[in-house]
């Protein structure tokens, strides 16, 4: 290779004619650095070269790689190799000669692979390692910027756009001498002026043009976010249209206003604007600013912001130091005592509009000088930038905006935590990293060079954030809120977590998932009623706020509430979190907006003490009591505890609450403090999402009579326990040949996933529908009209002890099992008393109330099931049909229903939101044929190993959101769901995963799902779901988010479970069931409650107890014939919850007429003229009747299906 | 008459379940004659019927088919098959898998005469009724509930089935060995045959363990190798990781082309 870019640098022809010559001309740079060298390269080597490169494999190997060390041996070597490879270099010769495209052909792959590489490709492969994250991490930076980037076709037409744009506003007619409350030139124009907060002031308003006119922010800056993109345009106002005094009582911000409108009317004339609206900077209402639509294309992509600004000189800066008051509580409140100005309230917000005026220009100065030079910094920023508004940051009052961000990173550049050879990602995760470690909230930091001593904790003083600007002035944050600032410095620490994690795809969780505030909190406050709100501010507001806001109401509520909230959830949260609210826009002609805007608050529940009943305060006798009592009101008493200390407490719920009740614990003490605190309505009042979708998983009748269902929880554990006595039992019977060694359940409701776990009862049939069995009650055979309650029967395996004397076949270990069965059922009915009954496959007790079903497990089994023997004798295993459902039953689904029972036990929402997804997924008719439980319980799951971009959600119906989302958005064909369940996987075997997933996806399910006990064959989704049913389930889950988005804030009582019933359009033929035999019913989506069926009895061991009719249901015994006889030509879908509908859809292919052909016959008949045999549709559907006599009421036929 | 000749020489007749029934399914059915010979479907004595329906069992098709002639036997398979259907040794260890949904018919009749008459039936015949009150066919709920019912087993009879099974089990797996037995003594020529057991059992052949001894093979010698040991030896690992650098990077290329495929660089 060094031969040749020589010979290219020297000129010489780059066809090769020997090696050797050559090398003579390498020897001259022998003795010099390889940077030298490395400079030849970079401006000779490129991509499009390698044809030369290419020789064949030999040859390059000589070539390759290590450039220096070759070139320190060459001397010796030339000589050497001239004469060991003649014969060598006269087979390169002859090649040379033949054609190129011939070699070409022979190595396509290898070629490119095994050329010798340059510099600038190593440099760029070994930089990738260092200054990145990974290549593919590089490679979706690039792509992502390239999009957000703004085109240049649109930079191009901007740049004459604004042209012209600016000539207009300078040619702007000057109008003087307006009195300021004269508004009837505004009527002219048909404007409204633009402020909501309209004092009585005297003065006079002049227009004089602009002094100057030009491009600000992120646009000027160049790291401005596309692709449709906000320009801001900065227009100073003349110092001589102020007065001195125009500070106060916000004179300027009329002014402002005014000009702003002037500019307005103005423009409306323009033929270069398309539509005009106002709107808010940062949600500042004081701050109006005009939103251009420019005419033509540009106004496709391109929003022009008008900002305006006054030049730095007209006011003192010092005049707005944040202790200062500069607005007259004589004035505002119509009072005539006078104070002395030392000694009025200071006004710190309302400088800081002004402030942000007059010093925009020299932050703007600074920000463009520094990043001028510097586009790895800008793309960074850029970066930064995405992943705030991916989290909804960085808009709305209080907001943490790009600009506060771009200001962060300047400033981390200026103390030198990041340079300008850092490469985008570095800038990012630095960035990140101090973010997450900095506390603005208490140790506010500054870009101004030097900063009086006193000034930072003056601004703490009156800010509650604090990012100080390069003239020491003005606060960046100051409308911010602490709690802003800590979500802001929470998600910067997950980024920095997200990044470090190697097991997910961290750019897609940071970059492009977009995070609505619905997906993102356990709960959600929202205060709307906005008579509400403002007599909240009027009433508890304190008069310095007042006066500082003037009006603002927004900001007062919010932190009279967030004080409220803050004491009052304490530590059963990680975090409350404002949503912040959109920009408010509005026509000219109209006013402003006068309506606050809704809070909305989101919780982030800390499981450790979110659900505690009981808030125990400090001891009765303690001064601080006093304080607590006076906090929390009536709802304070004194309680003495089991430690014998007597303190204050709050009680929120009865120690036997379920843990739906507990979970809604921090709903109570919002709805009672906002009572208490601000008289706001308990009933009605506030929103608060979080709970609307238990009443899908609470039962409507039969409930158990000894404790509360709530959301099942409880049921469950009642099962596990039983299992668990049950399996202790087991391990102490005496009279088996091999003793048992465990029990492990393997049903749903061991993994806390039964969306209606079973309930202990005692099973009252009525005497019509049942005769009596040995140890069983049965269906009456004939004329069953009411079908007998479902029982689900809880499975488990059963490991039995060593042994070496299992016969070597199958059909005696099936007999040896089937014996076992009956001597653990003698077992456990002499030495417990249970009732029981062996089964050929089973055992089925009757413990506790609750049905096991017990299956003993041999390992192997599967390996003899697997046994072949090829003809030579050797013994083969291969996995078969049969051995691999085994191995499913008795290997895989123990170890995942131990995980996942592991899982729930951290994460206690994992279980209900399995439910509710499983509920959901049924109730749209794809019943487990169609997705099998444990792929949703799989994919639930994976919300909780992998919750990137967001934290675990601790409340069900959060995780069902996210659910939909995950079902909605994912492309299953590129990306495999890897479940590293314990941690049991190490990096290289996801990786491993991976690309095997990659290299095998043609022949994989449509649905990946790998776990730590199951790798690379998906075992859970081989046979289902398909690709249809993915496709309609992903169809399903955006519509239902659609509908959970319109629901989320309106009316209070809405129809939640609308997103749980079907639509029955889609389908050919309808069949009707008899209500009354469906063993399901009562679990149906939309119940009438009966009362008379309303509890259960509590189960009591009785005498010739026997065991109920347990897992029949005549309408699954129905769906499992119609899916055996007729799946090759239609699909049956079903709501396995109390479903009263099969809906059926023919498949397309098998209603073509088709020739005859005995293996594809079945069902058809011959068509009209005979050639040909069509399906027999209509016969088919009478078999529909015939098959489910007594179940089936009627079948609705769709007109224009089929036939 | 014509059309139907097509289908391969079958001829088709129709079927109602009951009097009542709108709807036919159509059965086809020819003489059964294929190849292999199996003395319980005689070629010249059975009829072939397919596209028979589910709930068609054999009390039925005997009523239906003893009108041609006397019949002999009737046997359903899933699939044709020239062999008999296998019996099951248990009533409560089912060896062979059910059959499932529609199926196909043997009927075998007892002489000639019956099959020549089952071949007049004809399509434009009145549909013949499966379900009467002689041979009532049961299904729906009664079926279900009956099923239920019956897989509820007599505790006794099972153990009674078990045990014959081991005992059988039992007797031949000590007569197997016993003949394994013998076959390791020496025989006349002096040859014994080695097997799993004894004190020098041959390896087990197993794939396993022919994989095993294949690796150990090349991995004695790959070691006789020396490695990185020529200049040209250290080139060449050099190279590989580049090579290998270079697939990542082109790994992650083809990824991001998937991904841009499917447009996932649009973050809003």
């Amino acid at each position: 290779m060094c031969d040749m870019k020589v010979k290219k640098k020297l000129g010489v022809n780059a066809k090769r004619k020997g090696k050797f010559p050559l090398s003579a001309e390498v020897n001259c740079y022998e003795g010099n650095e390889a940077m030298e060298y490395n400079k030849l390269e970079k401006s000779d080597m490129d991509d499009g070269e390698e044809d030369n490169i290419s020789e064949d494999e030999d040859d390059e190997n000589d070539d390759v790689g290590p450039e220096k060390e070759e070139r320190n041996e060459g001397n010796d070597d030339s000589g050497m190799d001239e004469e060991n490879k003649p014969l060598k270099r006269k087979y390169v010769e002859d090649e040379k000669e033949g054609t190129k495209e011939k070699r070409k052909k022979v190595k396509p792959v290898d070629a490119g692979l095994y050329k010798p590489p340059t510099v600038k490709e190593l440099n760029q492969l070994r930089e990738t390692e260092n200054l990145f994250h990974s290549n593919l991490f590089r490679l979706q930076i690039q792509e992502m910027l390239k999009e957000v980037n703004i085109r240049a076709k649109y930079r191009t037409l901007f740049h004459c756009w604004m042209e012209d744009f600016k000539k207009t506003l300078e040619n702007i007619e000057e109008y003087e001498d307006y009195d300021i409350m004269d508004r009837n030139w505004l009527k002219e124009f048909n404007l409204k002026i633009p402020i909501p907060y309209l004092p009585q002031i005297m003065g006079v308003f002049k227009f004089i043009k602009p002094t100057s006119v030009s491009v600000v922010g992120s646009f000027g800056a160049g790291c401005c976010l596309g692709p449709n993109i906000k320009i801001d345009f900065r227009v100073e106002m003349p110092q001589i249209c102020f007065d001195v005094k125009d500070y106060l009582n916000h004179k300027y911000h009329v002014k402002r206003a005014l000009y702003l409108a002037y500019i307005a009317g103005k423009l409306q004339e323009s033929e270069l604007v398309e539509e005009m609206q106002f709107s808010q900077s940062c949600g500042n209402p004081l701050k109006p600013v005009l939103e251009v639509k420019p005419k033509g294309k540009l106004g496709k992509r391109v929003i022009i912001l008008v900002h305006l600004t006054s030049p730095a000189g007209v006011f003192k800066l010092s005049r707005f130091s944040p202790e200062k008051n500069n607005v007259r509580p004589n004035w505002y409140f119509k009072e005539n005592e006078r104070v002395e100005e030392e000694s009025l309230s200071p006004t710190p917000h309302y400088n800081c509009s002004i402030l942000k005026d007059l010093v925009l220009a020299a932050n703007e100065d600074y920000r463009t000088n520094i990043l001028e030079n510097n586009p790895n910094l800008k793309d960074g920023i850029l970066l930064l930038k995405v992943w705030l508004k991916q989290r909804g940051l960085d808009q709305g009052y209080g907001c943490f905006s790009g600009y506060i961000m771009c200001m962060y990173v300047l400033y981390l550049l200026q103390s030198r935590r990041i340079n300008s050879v850092m490469s985008s990602y570095q800038v990012a995760r630095n960035t990140w990293n101090s973010l997450a470690k900095s506390n603005w909230t208490t140790d506010g930091i500054s870009l101004a060079q030097s900063l009086p001593q006193q000034s930072v904790p003056n601004f703490h003083h009156h800010f509650e954030v604090v990012f100080i600007d390069v003239t020491g002035s003005c606060n960046f944050c100051a409308n911010m809120s602490k709690e802003t600032f800590l979500w802001v410095k929470q998600e910067c620490d997950l980024a920095v977590k997200c990044l470090d994690n190697p097991n997910i795809n961290s750019f897609q969780a940071l970059f492009m998932t977009s995070m609505p505030f619905y997906r993102q909190f356990d709960h959600i406050i929202r205060v709307q009623d906005f008579t509400m709100i403002k007599k909240l501010v009027e009433e508890h507001s304190p008069r310095m706020q007042k006066l500082d806001y003037t009006g603002h109401v927004y900001p007062q509520a919010l932190s009279l509430i967030l004080e409220v909230l803050r004491k009052g959830l304490g530590q059963r949260v990680r975090h409350i979190s404002i949503v912040l609210p959109s920009t408010e826009r509005w026509q000219l002609s109209k006013c402003p907006p006068m309506s606050g805007q809704p809070i909305t608050l989101g919780l982030t529940l800390n499981p450790e003490f979110a659900f505690s009943v009981l808030e125990k305060g400090p001891g009765a006798n303690l001064p601080e009591a006093f304080e607590f009592r006076k906090f929390w009101g009536k709802k304070s008493e004194v309680r003495r505890f089991q430690d014998g200390s007597i303190s204050e407490a709050v009680v929120w719920n009865s120690g036997s609450a379920t843990l739906a009740q507990k979970r809604m614990i921090c709903h109570k003490i919002v709805t009672y403090l906002l009572n208490e605190k601000f008289g706001f309505p308990t009933e009605n009042g506030i929103i608060y999402v979080a709970d609307q979708l238990d009443s899908l998983l609470e039962r409507s009748m039969l409930l158990p009579a000894d404790f509360e269902y709530g959301t099942g929880e409880e049921a469950t554990v009642r099962v596990i326990g039983a299992l668990d006595s049950l399996g202790k039992q087991l391990r102490q019977l005496n009279d088996i040949p091999l003793e048992v060694s465990a029990v492990q359940g393997t049903s749903s409701v061991c993994r806390y996933c039964d969306v209606f776990p079973p309930l202990s009862s005692s099973c009252k049939v009525p005497k019509e529908v049942r005769k009596e069995g040995k140890s069983h009650l049965l269906p009456t055979e004939n004329a069953l009209v009411i079908a007998p309650r479902w029982i689900t029967p809880v499975d488990a395996i059963i490991q039995l002890g060593l042994s070496g004397k299992w016969p070597n076949d199958l059909c005696a270990i099936q007999r040896i099992k089937a014996a076992f069965y009956i001597k653990i059922a003698e077992g456990l009915s002499e030495q417990f008393h249970l009732t029981v009954q062996p089964y050929p496959d089973c055992v089925q007790i009757l413990k506790d109330g609750f049905v096991f079903c017990l299956h003993v497990a041999y390992q192997r089994e599967i390996s003899l099931l697997k046994e072949t023997t090829t003809p030579e004798g050797v013994t083969k295993y291969r996995d078969t049909e049969e051995s691999l459902a085994l191995e499913k039953s008795i290997v895989h689904l123990p170890k995942l229903t131990s995980s996942l029972h592991g899982l729930h036990q951290q994460c206690s929402s994992y279980g209900p939101t399995c439910c509710l997804a499983k509920r959901w997924m049924s109730s749209q008719l794809l019943d487990p044929h169609h997705f099998p439980e444990m792929c949703i319980e799989l994919l639930v799951a994976s919300l909780y190993l992998m919750p990137e971009p967001y934290q675990p959600p601790n409340q069900p119906q959060l995780g069902f959101f996210r659910f939909l989302h995950l079902l909605a958005h994912t492309n299953w064909q590129t990306e495999p769901v890897i479940l590293n369940l314990n941690a049991e996987m190490t990096r290289e075997d996801i990786l491993e995963i991976e690309t095997w997933f990659h290299s095998h996806r043609s022949t994989l399910p449509p649905l990946f799902l790998s776990t730590p006990y199951d790798k690379k064959n998906s075992i859970w989704t081989k046979e289902a779901p398909s690709l249809q049913i993915l496709i309609r389930a992903a169809m399903l889950a955006g519509e239902a988010l659609r509908v959970i988005e319109s629901l989320l804030f309106s009316a209070i009582k809405s129809d939640w479970k609308q997103i749980f019933r079907p639509s029955l359009e889609a389908f050919d033929v309808l069949i009707h069931l008899f209500p009354k035999l469906n063993s399901r019913r009562y679990e149906a989506v939309d119940v009438k409650s009966d009362k008379s069926n309303c509890q259960l009895q509590s189960y009591l061991k009785e005498p010739g107890e026997k065991i109920p009719v347990t897992g029949f249901n005549p309408v699954n015994c129905f769906l499992a014939e119609l899916r055996e006889n007729y799946s090759d030509y239609a699909l049956f879908f079903y709501d396995m919850y109390g479903g009263n509908i099969i809906p059926v859809l023919w498949k397309p292919s098998a209603l073509l007429p088709k020739d005859f052909k005995v293996s594809h016959i079945n069902c058809h008949k011959p068509s009209k003229d005979g050639s040909k045999v069509e399906l027999n549709v209509d016969a088919i559907i009478d078999d529909f009747y015939i098959l489910g006599k007594g179940v089936v009421s009627t079948i609705d036929v769709k007109s224009g299906s089929a036939l | 008459m014509a059309k139907i000749e097509s289908y391969q020489g079958f001829k088709a007749f129709r079927v109602k379940f009951n009097a009542e029934s709108t709807t036919q399914h159509w059965l086809y059915y020819k003489e059964h004659s294929v190849r292999e010979k199996n003395a319980s479907k005689p070629s010249n004595r059975t009829l072939f019927v397919v596209n028979v329906p589910p709930y068609c069992n054999e009390d039925c098709f005997r009523r239906i088919f003893s009108s041609c002639g006397p019949v002999a036997s009737i046997f359903f398979h899933q699939k044709p098959s020239a062999g008999t259907a296998p019996l099951e040794e248990s009533h409560f260890f089912p060896k062979y898998p059910r059959i499932k949904g529609f199926k196909v018919a043997y009927v075998v009749f007892e002489d000639n005469r019956g099959l020549q008459n089952a071949l007049k039936l004809e399509k434009n015949m009145e549909p013949i009724i499966l379900c009467t009150d002689e041979t009532p066919i049961t299904c729906g709920i009664q079926k279900w509930c009956q099923e239920y019912n019956n897989r509820i087993p007599d505790i006794s009879l099972l153990q009674k089935d078990i045990d014959t099974f081991m005992e059988k089990f039992d007797s031949e797996a000590s007569r197997k060995a016993l003949k394994e037995k013998e076959a390791m003594q020496e025989d006349d020529e002096g040859w014994t045959t080695v097997t799993k057991r004894g004190r020098k059992p041959g390896f087990a052949r197993k794939e396993s363990v022919e994989k095993k001894i294949m690796g150990k093979e090349k991995l004695r010698r790959s070691k006789k190798e020396l490695q990185n040991f020529y200049r040209f030896q250290i080139r060449e690992s050099k190279m590989k990781h580049l090579v290998n650098l270079r697939k990542k990077f082109e790994e992650d290329k083809r990824k991001l082309a998937l991904l841009k495929k499917s447009r996932r660089f649009k973050p809003f």
